[in-house]
């Protein structure tokens, strides 16, 4: 026989039960713009049945609602792909980012640079050949020249600035890995003591998982879950960012570029013992735009100034000055010095520097009447309207080699330059392209999660709608008991 | 599949900077008129679109050297001109020489010579801007000058400028015992470059020097004021004016045993050394119209290079135009399908 009470006892359950259900969905409802936050629901189950027994013999009886738990919603296979794509993605947008500012630097589509300076160069050695024996063309040489090497200088520390921000922001994004190692070992601590009690501390699974989302931007990690509820953090080279509720932190070290003088830098964990290499994520994308691609460009651009110091001088010494007598010199760096000496090589010396540093038209040139030491004129000249030599440097800057040399190989100044220009639109278009691709497939899986454990405001409403009814329902019956109880208590 | 508020607004945002960025891709090809900005908009464009403009700041420069060539040409044109009538006065005056005429009559005739004489020289020392064209490769240096004796009497013009010289410049030209100096072959050629590639004497020459004007250059020795002096560097034909003109001098007295056979000798002279002027000027017409047809080319080149240019950059305004308007459009439906959906939900009707 069932307790006289127990009615009441059981919309009261119903009545906490849907209460509790309602204020979940309030909180849903709450949160539906947070970020990293997971719909929460709460699971109900019937209470222990009684027994009771009847005529016919023993029946088991309802005797209410309660809260087995409440619990988000989640996949965490799901976030493990967002991880990963995420790195992949944050990868290629920075590279399509800083290729899209190195490009700038060789665009000369809008006839404004290297390509502009080095025709104008040429320009001006062709005037100077048609009129060796003018002032005016011999100083307009000179200063295209000039133009030229600012040019070229211009471009290559546009590039070592581009390196210098890819260390600077390097060291900024370690420190925010370090931060939110830091905090997810914080919240690992809090989760396994909260959770021991047998209860998922949904709000701070979801704080971690969003730092965890941060950090899969900046690299590359690999994620597992603990028995005890803490993340393991792992990133490349097997190096554990985070054990339970330690971190490791990170330290960046500064160094110099050799030759080219950029500021470069080292992240070690441990006290330096180990030096850590970072595989996708912005960090390692900074890295290797820096460490390859602008340095490459750097090298490029380097190989141009030394074939300016080497072959065009080369050939500048095989002409003759205006006055026919005084030895032609270097046209570019310092007169006396032979570039094409190894001892000479600044790339090589003790302390080591780029050829384009070297790079400068000879200051004999600016001299009082330094103009007439141009050897316009060619090898066999006999009067000042010789413009042979002139011709012939013109030519260098356009015309393939015959011979290799030693810098550019078997190219012209200005075929050397316009591979860089495709290498770098290839390298920037490709960039772009993957980007696309790598957002898309992002964008697929961040929809993936949505869709599971995003707030959805007419799901939340009409669960709004069924609370609610339950809950009346509930207080009508309890009513209704409650009248069920009177009638029994008046009967006399 | 679940569909959040929230992914109807990512969509919605992302959508939408697809959207504004092609919108901003088509305006900024729209008003550069280019559809290469940047390397990355198309690589192989863009290092093909470097060879274009090479190609034509080459052909700018060679158009500038061709028209000044030319002009350089015409120069020496309208001044070889002039020596060649004035070499046919020369030649008037010398044959009213022949027949017999007082002495009066061979002072006058011997002053007009001298005057034209002078005449030749002015005009070989013509110049284009500050540049001697007659003078070789010493184009700053006035390349004839004459010399007197102290009675004020022509002695000798000489050449100051480059040219081919003989291997013995006291005797006269012959292949085979008295050959130019190979080296000094292109001493007196001035280039100016208007095709590419190295620049070569044969082609690419615009002058006539002072050899190639007035014959070989000689080395004479004569007795000046008394003493023997010798002269370096002297044309051919000055040298056989001079001679003439000493003719003229001594026809008057005898002496040298001139007579007027010998100045019907020297008509005979005059004419083969106008032939040669005559000569180089055919050269130098020769050169000038071919140089006028490389002007044509290169004229015609820059149209083909900059339609190149433009077809390898390949923008369309009626292209760009359609598919700014598409963007637009697509833009509006975005926009409008963005506001009408995302305000809605089940609050609306509670």
């Amino acid at each position: 026989m069932a307790s006289t009470f127990g009615g009441l006892n059981i919309m009261t359950l119903g009545i906490s039960a849907q209460q509790l259900s309602q204020n979940t969905t309030g909180h849903n409802v709450a949160n539906a713009g947070t970020t990293g936050y997971s719909r929460q629901t709460v699971n109900l189950i019937t209470t222990t049945p009684q027994q009771i027994y009847t005529a016919n013999g023993m029946s088991m009886a309802g005797t209410g609602v309660t809260t087995a738990s409440i619990t988000r919603a989640r996949d965490f296979l799901v976030d493990v792909q967002y991880w990963q794509k995420n790195s992949t993605k944050n990868y290629w947008s920075n590279q399509s980012n800083i290729l899209g500012k190195v490009e700038e630097i060789f665009n000369d589509t809008a006839n404004t640079g290297i390509q502009n300076a080095m025709e104008l160069f040429q320009k001006s050695l062709g005037n100077m050949a048609s009129y060796p024996g003018e002032t005016s063309t011999r100083t307009a040489t000179r200063e295209a020249a000039g133009a030229l090497v600012q040019t070229l200088k211009t471009s290559g520390d546009g590039l070592i600035s581009q390196a210098n921000d890819a260390s600077i922001r390097i060291d900024t994004q370690i420190k925010q890995v370090n931060s939110y190692s830091k905090q997810i070992a914080a919240l690992n601590k809090q989760i396994v003591s909260q959770e021991a009690t047998g209860a998922t501390a949904n709000d701070l699974r979801d704080q971690r998982d969003k730092l965890v989302d941060e950090l899969s931007a900046l690299t590359q990690i690999n994620v597992s879950e603990e028995k005890s509820g803490a993340y393991t953090v792992i990133i490349a080279g097997g190096i554990s960012l985070v054990q339970g509720e330690y971190a490791t932190e990170l330290n960046v070290e500064y160094e110099k570029n050799t030759p080219y003088g950029y500021d470069s830098t080292k992240v070690t964990a441990l006290d330096g013992t180990i030096t850590v290499n970072f595989k996708n994520g912005s960090i390692a994308s900074l890295t290797n735009l820096r460490d390859t691609t602008i340095n490459g460009y750097l090298a490029d651009l380097d190989v141009m100034a030394q074939s300016l110091l080497q072959d065009f001088n080369t050939l500048h010494k095989q002409g003759k000055t205006k006055d026919l007598t005084t030895p032609a010199g270097n046209f570019f760096g310092v007169t006396g010095v032979d570039y094409t000496d190894p001892a000479e090589d600044p790339t090589k010396k003790a302390s080591p520097t780029s050829w384009l540093s070297q790079l400068k038209v000879n200051e004999d040139f600016y001299t009082k009447d330094g103009y007439n030491l141009i050897a316009a004129s060619g090898a066999s000249a006999v009067g000042t309207a010789n413009g042979d030599n002139a011709t012939k440097l013109k030519n260098w800057l356009t015309d393939d080699p015959s011979t290799s040399s030693a810098s550019l190989g078997r190219n012209s100044l200005s075929g050397y330059y316009s591979s860089i220009v495709g290498a770098i639109g290839v390298q920037s278009q490709q960039a772009k392209n993957v980007t696309k691709n790598q957002t898309v497939i992002f964008d697929t899986i961040a929809t993936t999660r949505e869709s599971i454990s995003g707030v959805s405001m007419n799901e939340e409403l009409s669960n709004m709608i069924k609370f609610q009814q339950a809950y009346a329902s509930c207080a009508k019956m309890l009513t209704t008991m409650n009248s069920m109880l009177e009638s029994l208590i008046n009967i006399r | 599949m679940r569909v959040t508020n929230n992914m109807l607004s990512n969509q919605f945002l992302s959508g939408y900077q697809t959207s504004l960025s092609r919108m901003a891709d088509i305006q900024e090809k729209m008003t550069a008129t280019k559809n290469i900005n940047r390397p990355s908009d198309n690589p192989i464009g863009a290092a093909r679109n470097l060879q274009f403009t090479s190609a034509s700041s080459t052909n700018a420069l060679f158009t500038q050297n061709a028209n000044d060539a030319i002009s350089w040409m015409k120069t020496s044109d309208s001044n070889l001109g002039s020596m060649i009538t004035t070499m046919a006065s020369i030649k008037t005056a010398v044959s009213s020489a022949i027949s017999a005429n007082p002495t009066t009559s061979y002072q006058v005739i011997e002053k007009q010579v001298d005057e034209m004489i002078k005449k030749l020289v002015q005009d070989a020392n013509s110049q284009i801007g500050d540049r001697y064209v007659f003078g070789g490769q010493k184009d700053a240096t006035e390349p004839f000058t004459i010399n007197y004796d102290a009675s004020g009497k022509m002695t000798a013009v000489v050449y100051n400028g480059t040219s081919k010289q003989l291997t013995d410049p006291t005797l006269p030209y012959d292949a085979a015992t008295n050959p130019y100096v190979a080296a000094t072959t292109n001493d007196g050629t001035v280039m100016m470059q208007v095709v590419p590639g190295d620049i070569n004497a044969f082609r690419d020459k615009i002058n006539q020097d002072g050899q190639e004007v007035f014959g070989d250059m000689m080395t004479i020795t004569k007795t000046v004021d008394g003493v023997p002096t010798t002269y370096n560097n002297v044309p051919k034909i000055f040298n056989d004016l001079l001679k003439i003109k000493q003719n003229l001098t001594d026809i008057q007295t005898g002496a040298n045993g001139v007579t007027p056979s010998t100045l019907s000798n020297d008509l005979g002279t005059i004419e083969a050394d106008r032939d040669y002027i005559i000569s180089a000027r055919t050269t130098v017409g020769a050169r000038q119209s071919s140089y006028q047809t490389i002007v044509d080319r290169l004229t015609a080149d820059s149209l083909i290079i900059a339609q190149d240019a433009k077809d390898n950059d390949g923008f369309d305004v009626a292209k760009a135009s359609i598919e700014s308007q598409l963007a637009l459009n697509a833009y509006n439906t975005l926009l409008s399908v963005g506001a009408n959906v995302l305000p809605k939900s089940l609050v609306d009707y509670l």
